[in-house]
């Protein structure tokens, strides 16, 4: 039972109220997630901030290598903003990915990281990125990479009375080939079964830098960071990519063990690597559903 | 908790409503505001049987609490015809028999309402893409495919 409902204008004042409650209170976003808990019952907040008319968390800026997302810009808003299709497309392929149109109209960034689902689509492209969360609490900010802000399924290091302000990432070099790719049922309204993301950097033939991240398979967001480390130096082959594939497919079998749906995961971690990889290499002129 | 008040423009009119906080604004629509058009499916965001919109988007209306549409406009269902006249879209409807049981029919239009008014001359693609958050259990899309395109400019 909902007992209060604010829904402050700035974020001052929803630091000062979520402090007042010492951790007690709920913040909505947009409720894309929330409400779903709502109405199953494994929520039952008391108190509920609707941060969701915070207008200075909705802003996209960039100044040098450095964009920053506001907590409330929606994967709509990613999707289509020019600026980011032009300089790091994967993150509108990964925003396109979420959802429905209904749902990429309304969810949001901060909510995408705060509820730290492992088959959330927007992280995996945040990750790869080196994406850094600027926290906020009533006399503080901090700032801490995502791969450390989320630790488990639907758990994070979000103290009480502190929101997500900001994620900020590095634009990549203009020559870093992106990709993204998501598998699941179907495209539209299916929760990944797998995704992953990828950056690739060639000088000639040789990989001088790779970032690559499969979600939805570990406990919390990762690059793959062995794998990473094996192709760095040398020269891109499709025979190298197979070799990637496979030791993905390892790493991934030795964090989560065997398990029921590892008959199917594992080999298409296999397979989504090389994809990623390969698409990243050759170009991955759009978002083209799996 | 005690109600809350919210105002907001629905279907072209100012009006103001006293809510519990937790309401969502489809159970408002439907069952405080009379306005049954707007269907209630999955409740969880995945059927599209609920879509309105709200400030130009399509959006899940089982998703979105009473006070978030402070401020906002929302036009549903029951919005769409004027002065008696059916909307373009819902008459192409009847015209390409893009409904069977009809129970998807409004989130339909109202996807499809959102994209015309965003993108009035929008591709097959960018079509089957907007009503992609809309569920037909008699699986009729292509007749509401072809409905949608008949009105395009």
């Amino acid at each position: 039972m909902v007992k209060e409902y604010f829904q402050p204008l700035t974020l001052a004042e929803a630091l000062t109220i979520l402090n007042s409650f010492a951790g007690s209170a709920h913040v909505l976003a947009s409720g894309t997630d929330l409400l779903v808990n709502l109405r199953n019952g494994k929520l039952k907040p008391e108190v509920i901030v609707d941060i969701s008319k915070i207008e200075e968390l909705k802003i996209i800026s960039q100044e040098d290598e450095k964009l920053s997302l506001g907590s409330l810009v929606t994967f709509r808003e990613l999707a289509v903003y020019p600026m980011i299709q032009k300089l790091i497309p994967v993150l509108a392929w990964a925003a396109k990915a979420v959802g429905s149109p209904q749902i990429r109209n309304r969810g949001t960034v901060g909510g995408n990281i705060a509820n730290a689902s492992p088959a959330a689509d927007l992280v995996p492209a945040l990750v790869a990125l080196d994406g850094v969360a600027v926290l906020a609490k009533q006399g503080g900010l901090r700032k801490i990479p995502l791969t450390e802000l989320i630790v488990a399924p639907y758990k994070t290091k979000l103290e009480p009375g502190e929101i997500i302000t900001q994620v900020e990432v590095t634009v990549p070099s203009h020559e870093t080939g992106m990709a993204f790719r998501k598998v699941g049922r179907r495209n539209a309204l299916a929760i990944s079964r797998l995704n992953g993301a990828c950056l690739l950097n060639l000088k000639g033939e040789e990989i001088t830098a790779v970032s690559l991240v499969i979600g939805a398979v570990t406990p919390s967001p990762r690059r793959f960071k062995e794998v990473e480390e094996y192709l760095i130096g040398k020269n891109i082959s499709e025979k190298l990519l197979e070799e990637a594939g496979a030791m993905a497919k390892e790493k991934v079998q030795a964090i989560t063990g065997r398990r029921a749906s590892s008959q199917y995961k594992l080999p298409v971690v296999e397979r989504l690597t090389v994809r990623l990889l390969q698409a990243a290499w050759k170009g991955d002129k759009a978002y083209e559903g799996n | 908790m005690k109600e809350i008040k919210v105002n907001f423009n629905l279907n072209g009119q100012e009006i103001t409503v006293m809510a519990p906080p937790d309401m969502t604004l489809l159970e408002l629509l439907r069952e405080k505001l009379d306005l049954t058009g707007t269907k209630r499916g999955c409740e969880i965001g995945e059927c599209g049987a609920c879509t309105v919109i709200i400030d130009n988007q399509a959006v899940n209306s089982c998703l979105v609490l009473v006070p978030q549409v402070e401020g906002a406009k929302v036009i549903t269902v029951e919005g769409l015809a004027q002065n008696g006249e059916l909307d373009p879209l819902q008459q192409a409807f009847i015209n390409n028999h893009a409904i069977q049981c009809g129970f998807c029919t409004p989130g339909m239009l109202m996807s499809a309402k959102a994209l015309l008014l965003n993108n009035p001359n929008p591709t097959r693609e960018e079509i089957r893409e907007a009503i992609s958050g809309n569920l037909c259990r008699c699986t009729g899309y292509l007749q509401i495919i072809k409905a949608i395109e008949s009105v395009c400019q």
